[in-house]
């Protein structure tokens, strides 16, 4: 008989036995690092794409904010640009103003100076014209001149108005002044007693008067009463014409200033 | 000389009765056993690994693929049992030119207890799979004529079964016996290598043939079934 029973039921028992063994030593371990394992590498590869997803989102954010910085940088620099550029406008107006107001002053200074150096040879030149004339009419004075002077002064006694007259008579006659009468040259006897009469004829009798020779009066004869005054001299002629040279000379600083005023 | 191990008795021990093929069993029940407690008791789940657990992986990840290709199954419920199977006749067959060594395989008995195994796994993995009823309705497929066939079928493919694992293990051992006797020298150590192969590709026929069984009787009745919506 090739099959022993009793061997046959020991070996089922034998290989059951086997089993469970090598399913509690072998199989269940062996596989269960194999899963173990597979699951490490695969959670491996997630968190390795889930770097990876990190690193694009980085790369992604970086350049995002690199081309924030760019466009920031574009707009500082226009900003400071722009800044500069008003800047230098400020600045350009502010040095003008004061190139303006300095020129202005300065134009004024050259101005006043101006003025004022006008003013002096307007003075100088009335004064010398005068001083001219003056010593001219001295130095041309003579007799004859001089009786024709005293004829012109009488003349212009004999034309005052009667109003006039009566007043100065009156007034003589109130303060019991004395007449003076001022000549800028000698008077001879004979037309000293011309005057005289003239006056007294004039004036009424018993009037005392007074004759003197005075330099100012030029050329001329000068009757003074208290309040009154009847004269002829170059002198007068003399003030008329520095009134008019003064009048022509204050008309000049105004076009010269006007020629000499700078450009720019 | 012996044809089966089960006749060299080492003593009887009580009314236990110790003969070779148990205890050569028993032998490869613990080399197995030992080397695998060795192996796993340090497992890594890294990259790296020992050797032997390298050789492990790879003999469980062949197995488990097998079984995974020829049931189209999950291969878990199956491991166990088939890739004992095949690790525990390849080893009985391979030790077999360790001179002393009478391999269980070379029994009847042994195969005949496998086959058995085998008989009554093919039912009970069914059973488990898809219910009692119907798994008894395949005997009755296509007609209820059939059923006696069916069941004559059951068995007769388990005593095949049994007695191919038998007849080739124990042929190589008789060949090298009776080739020993006409030419002593090179050829009987030509015909073990030999032996080595077919042990192996008995191992795998045996383990194959099991799992086939198995996906059969788990199989059939899901094709009859209305099919699952994906």
């Amino acid at each position: 008989m090739l099959i022993d029973w009793y061997t046959v039921i020991a070996q089922i028992i034998n290989f059951l036995i086997l089993v469970l063994l090598l399913r509690r030593f072998l199989y269940r371990p062996i596989l269960n690092a194999m899963a173990e394992r597979e699951r490490k590498i695969a959670d491996r590869l997630t968190e390795a794409e889930a770097q990876r997803l990190a690193a694009v989102a980085e790369i992604e954010a970086y350049q995002q904010k690199n081309a924030a910085f760019a466009v920031e940088r574009e707009n500082l620099m226009e900003e400071a640009q722009a800044e500069v550029a008003a800047r230098r406008q400020a600045w350009l107006e502010q040095a003008r103003t004061e190139v303006n107001v300095t020129r202005t002053r300065w134009q004024k200074a050259v101005a006043e100076e101006k003025e004022s150096f006008l003013q002096t040879v307007r003075h100088q030149t009335e004064q010398q014209t005068y001083q001219i004339i003056r010593r001219a009419l001295t130095d041309l004075a003579d007799a004859d001149l001089e009786a024709r002077i005293v004829q012109i002064f009488l003349a212009r006694l004999d034309s005052l108005p009667e109003t006039d007259v009566q007043s100065i008579r009156d007034s003589l006659q109130a303060e019991q002044a004395i007449l003076t009468l001022n000549s800028g040259f000698d008077i001879d006897n004979e037309q000293r007693q011309r005057l005289r009469q003239a006056i007294f004829r004039l004036f009424g009798v018993g009037q005392p008067m007074h004759i003197q020779t005075k330099p100012d009066v030029i050329c001329g004869l000068e009757l003074t009463a208290p309040g009154y005054k009847v004269a002829w001299s170059l002198a007068s002629y003399l003030d008329n014409m520095e009134e008019s040279l003064a009048e022509v000379l204050a008309t000049m600083p105004a076009d010269t200033a006007v020629e000499g005023q700078p450009h720019g | 000389m012996e044809i089966s191990p089960d006749n060299i008795l080492y003593g009887p021990f009580g009314p236990f009765k110790l003969n070779a093929t148990i205890l050569f069993t028993w032998l490869i029940m613990a080399l197995l056993v030992g080397v695998s407690w060795l192996v796993t008791r340090r497992l890594s789940s890294d990259e790296q690994l020992s050797r032997g657990q390298n050789l492990l992986e790879v003999l469980v990840k062949a197995l488990h693929d097998q079984i995974n290709e020829i049931g189209q199954q999950r291969p878990e419920p199956y491991l166990p049992f088939i890739g004992t199977l095949f690790i525990f006749i390849a080893t009985a067959n391979l030790l077999a030119v360790v001179p002393g060594f009478r391999p269980p395989t070379g029994s009847l008995s042994t195969t005949t207890a496998l086959a058995i195994c085998v008989f009554v796994a093919v039912p009970l993995y069914g059973i488990n799979r898809l219910g009692l009823r119907t798994y008894l309705k395949q005997y009755t497929k296509p007609t209820l004529i059939m059923l006696p066939f069916n069941i004559i079928g059951e068995l007769s493919r388990t005593l095949a079964l049994a007695v191919r694992l038998f007849g080739n293990v124990m042929s190589g051992t008789m060949i090298v016996a009776v080739l020993i006797s006409i030419a002593p020298l090179f050829l009987p150590i030509t015909m073990q290598l030999l032996g080595l192969v077919t042990g192996l590709i008995q191992a795998y026929i045996f383990a194959v043939l099991a799992m086939v069984y198995i996906a059969s009787a788990t199989q059939v009745q899901e094709e009859a079934r209305p099919l699952p919506d994906d």
